[in-house]
């Protein structure tokens, strides 16, 4: 299977990326002046060095060994969200998400963890399934990790895992008339999850839907955000300058609201660069499913591909105000070193699958 | 083999991210480029803006003499609500600052909650009320420009307005360079409009460049003084004296008169204001005959050794030009010792229309001197094209054209500098706070218009205008000094000339054979006496003597008596 020059084209985007990250990451630096080591900037350089080791190595193994293993990562990540629960340590959103001083987000693992393991449980059942065994067999392990994130609070990486589980169930093939039935229980289900979520998180979506309810408290994000971008116009108001992001009006700028003060700083052209990147790597994360010869490959790269695309469209949405803020980061671009370990390493296994693409003759499904 | 059901299950997927990528590139579009004004302006609206003026660069002379800084000053500002006891208070203020204190006592029991006490305070007040801890009093520090030499200057350095930037003359041409830029602090209000202590954000202010000026104090202050006494004793509406260095081009003093005092400049007249040194226009006369003469040298129309007649008038086209007198029979250099008219539209016959106007354009008549001031007026010589058949006849004695003081003295300038045209100049260096020059000006020459023995020939005849001829006013016992005096009829509101209306006019330069100074005097409308040689030569040979002590110009009989 050639497929070299997607091959090229994944490993050039994501070295743009990781440049742009770190670029953003320092045009809004709070402590740019601190050094090296201390400062964002400088972190994040040495993260995306771990990250691309990562991606060096899940590239290199072989993968379906992986797969083969999915078990040991659904444990090994229930086990980590559970200790997270019991040992996890705060940070200043109040939220428990650390583990080992504040150096691990094991929600960020555990996106790739839930990926490899329904490629794996998913694939054992390629002979033969039973729709609604699989459905609610699957559904229950999703949802055991899934509610230990929700409970940290994290609402954003809790759904990108609900959206891995539908994805799974989607690449696998049930008929538009099953997704119907799906879609009918989850929407009837969706008023209950009001009860569950966290009052600010309430604040989030009503905020959403009127920005003008509470534009100092809930609803500042998505003005502020909004006015960042829309200040910036086509091209900008220049690196480094732009009072939203320079001034510190916008909250989170060098984490979930990047974008917004990328596009305010270098406008419409400059987030047409970061879209245009995340686009072309999402649709060569697709192609790799479409090309890998073996099930394990196809569900692997089409559900780290869902992910991606989830979680660029939601971050980008909640910066332009089309979506609530749930706190999803930027993938590769927002400050944070697990999230971009992780993101890498995902690369790496999609690039694995394409790279190593018909080399075994496994078994092909359906 | 791929399955075709898979196929179609990645190729929503692909739909359904393009989808996605469309919305977010459609919503990104139309926050960005058709909303981005509006945001923009919502950003802006959003900071609270504090700015702090910055210090305003100096202006110098050639010899580093400060002619125009800033100093700081306190205004003191009183918020009686807060006051303890504000009897006390007005006493010691009053002490403080000179002030009546029953007045200030008056003032803090108007009712009123915030009042201005003053804004020119010296700064040295600033400890005594930092000991003293009046309640309700607060003071702020703040720059005013201060002009150490005024009004000496003031038509050439101009003044600031109010908020502080540049009005006129050097302050305003300048202006860019000497402002600086101003600090500023930011910080975010919140929706009651207060102050958000975190999120203050400080820029410092940017401390403006220096002016380094070719001009020299002290000549500047002779020139002013004896143009002042000629306005006084002569009673001309408007006088101008500029002094400069004919063969550098170099401006050393440039005074305009009526004129101001730009420490107040609104207690005067907006025509005070006016640089007449380079703003006045008027009809040179005489003054221009030098440069007909060394036209017609140049181009070989006259010969040293020529011998002319004047009859005491010459027909141009059917039309009598009368000269002073009849000069009878005169050498070449006669025509300019005795200013003669006939003789020298003579010489104006013989080059012909088209040559003449060639060499005047290029000696920079009706040319302007792009010296970096606001207000020149270019003046007006007009393509020989458009010349009547008379103007042969009036052109060359310096009528039916219109040039500015700083035109004449670079035109004959030329003639000290071996022919060669130098650009007048004003700046010489702009420097910046930390003392690099980011801009130096070096003299600039707009190329050679005669031959340096024409120059020379010329200046000599010039020489003996002031020694024997129409300049005698203007000499020096001992100093070899050559200059060339000028009277214009002024033109009426009739457009006739008025016979009772004169400008008179002397262009000089010493010390002989390479001048190092040019003076032009330029009195408008005369009363009494008008002949350019006897008051405006006069002014000359003040201000050059002077000079000579000033610069220490040994006399020729002194350099004689060394050997």
């Amino acid at each position: 299977m050639e497929n070299k020059v997607e091959d090229k084209a994944m490993v050039l985007v994501l070295i743009a990326l990781s440049l742009i990250g770190v670029l953003a990451v320092y045009s809004v630096d709070p402590l740019r002046g601190e050094g090296w080591g201390e400062s964002l900037f400088s972190r994040q350089i040495i993260w995306n060095l771990i990250g691309w080791v990562a991606f060096l190595f899940f590239s290199q193994i072989d993968y379906y060994q992986l797969v083969k293993r999915g078990w040991l990562w659904y444990f090994l990540m229930v086990l980590s969200l559970g200790a997270v629960l019991i040992f996890g340590e705060g940070d200043e959103t109040g939220s428990r998400r650390w583990l080992f001083s504040q150096s691990v987000q094991p929600s960020e693992g555990a996106k790739v963890a839930l990926a490899l393991f329904l490629a794996h449980y998913f694939s054992e059942q390629r002979e033969s399934f039973d729709f609604w065994q699989l459905l609610i067999k699957s559904g229950i392990l999703s949802f055991i990790p899934l509610v230990l994130i929700f409970e940290e609070p994290d609402l954003g990486s809790s759904l990108v895992l609900l959206v891995i589980w539908l994805g799974a169930l989607f690449v696998c093939g049930f008929s538009a008339k099953k997704w119907a039935v799906i879609g009918g229980i989850g929407g009837g289900l969706l008023p209950l999850s009001w009860v569950f979520l966290e009052d600010y998180q309430k604040d989030r979506l009503l905020s959403f839907i009127d920005p003008g309810r509470d534009p100092l408290g809930s609803g500042y994000h998505i003005l502020q955000s909004q006015i960042a971008i829309g200040a910036g116009g086509f091209t900008g108001q220049g690196w480094l300058s732009g009072t939203q992001s320079q001034l510190y009006f916008l909250p989170a700028r060098h984490t979930d609201f990047i974008f917004a003060s990328w596009c305010e700083q270098l406008g419409f052209l400059g987030g047409m660069v970061i879209i245009f990147l995340l686009g072309l790597l999402s649709y060569l994360f697709l192609v790799v499913a479409l090309r890998s010869p073996n099930l394990e490959g196809k569900i692997l790269a089409s559900l780290l591909g869902i992910s991606l695309i989830f979680q660029w469209t939601v971050n980008i949405g909640i910066n332009l105000g089309v979506m609530p803020v749930t706190g999803i980061a930027l993938p590769f671009i927002s400050y944070g070193g697990s999230s971009l370990v992780v993101n890498l390493a995902s690369a790496g296994l999609v690039y694995n699958i394409s790279k190593s693409g018909g080399k075994e003759s496994w078994k092909l499904w359906i | 083999m791929i399955s075709r059901k898979f196929v179609r299950r990645a190729n929503f997927l692909f739909f359904l991210s393009l989808f996605l990528l469309g919305v977010v590139a459609v919503r990104v579009f139309s926050l960005q480029v058709l909303q981005g004004k509006f945001y923009r302006e919502e950003a802006l609206s959003r900071l609270v803006l504090e700015e702090t003026l910055p210090s305003r660069g100096s202006i110098l002379d050639r010899s580093g003499k400060v002619l125009a800084e800033d100093v700081g000053v306190l205004s003191i500002s009183a918020y009686p609500p807060q006051m303890d006891d504000p009897e006390k208070i007005a006493e010691e203020l009053s002490q403080l600052l000179s002030l009546s204190a029953s007045e200030l006592q008056q003032k803090f029991q108007s009712g009123l909650f915030w009042i201005e006490i003053t804004d020119n305070a010296p700064l040295y007040l600033k400890e005594a009320l930092e000991e003293k801890k009046l309640k309700g009093i607060s003071w702020k520090e703040k720059p005013v420009r201060f002009y150490p030499q005024a009004p000496l200057f003031s038509n050439l350095l101009g003044f600031v307005g109010k908020d502080r930037q540049g009005l006129e003359g050097l302050e305003f041409a300048f202006d860019s360079y000497i402002a600086g830029k101003p600090g500023y602090t930011f910080y975010e209000k919140d929706a009651l409009g207060r102050e958000i202590p975190l999120t203050t954000k400080h820029l410092s202010p940017q401390s403006g460049n220096d002016l380094l000026l070719t001009v020299d104090s002290t000549i500047q202050f002779f020139a002013e003084e004896a143009l002042d006494q000629a306005m006084e004793k002569t009673k001309a509406l408007r006088g101008v004296v500029i002094v400069n260095n004919p063969q550098s081009g170099d401006i050393l003093a440039m005074v305009s008169r009526p004129s101001f005092d730009n420490r107040n400049f609104q207690d005067f007249p907006p025509e005070s204001w006016k640089n007449l040194a380079i703003s006045m226009v008027f009809e040179p006369g005489s003054t221009v005959k030098p440069l007909v003469m060394a036209a017609a040298l140049e181009e070989k129309k006259a010969s040293l050794e020529e011998r002319f007649f004047c009859p005491g008038f010459v027909m141009v086209y059917n039309h009598r030009v009368r000269d002073i007198k009849a000069h009878g029979e005169e050498k070449l250099e006669d025509l300019l010792i005795n200013s003669c008219n006939v003789g020298i539209i003579t010489l104006a016959e013989r080059l012909g229309k088209d040559k003449l106007f060639y060499y005047l354009k290029n000696f920079g008549l009706g040319e302007k001197c792009d010296i970096g001031l606001p207000g020149e007026e270019q003046g007006l010589l007009r393509p020989s094209r458009d010349w009547s058949l008379l103007s042969i006849g009036a052109i060359p004695i310096g009528q039916e054209m219109m040039v500015t003081p700083l035109q004449l003295l670079r035109a004959l300038s030329a003639l000290t500098n071996k022919g060669v045209v130098m650009q007048p100049r004003l700046v010489s260096k702009i420097i910046s706070p930390t003392g690099e020059i980011i801009e130096g000006f070096s003299p600039v020459s707009s190329g050679e218009v005669v031959s340096e023995r024409t120059a020379s020939l010329v200046l000599e005849m010039m020489e003996k205008t002031v020694k024997e001829g129409t300049g005698k006013k203007a000499y020096i016992e001992g100093y070899r000094i050559g200059g060339k005096t000028g009277t214009g009829q002024k033109v009426g509101l009739d457009g006739r000339y008025d016979p009772r209306k004169f400008y008179s006019s002397f262009v000089g330069f010493f010390p002989l054979p390479e001048p190092r100074f040019g003076i032009i005097i330029v009195l408008d409308e005369p009363q009494g006496e008008y002949y350019g040689g006897d008051i405006a030569a006069p002014v000359f040979r003040e201000i050059a003597q002077n000079i000579i002590n000033y610069a220490g110009i040994m006399s020729d009989e002194a350099e004689v008596g060394l050997f």
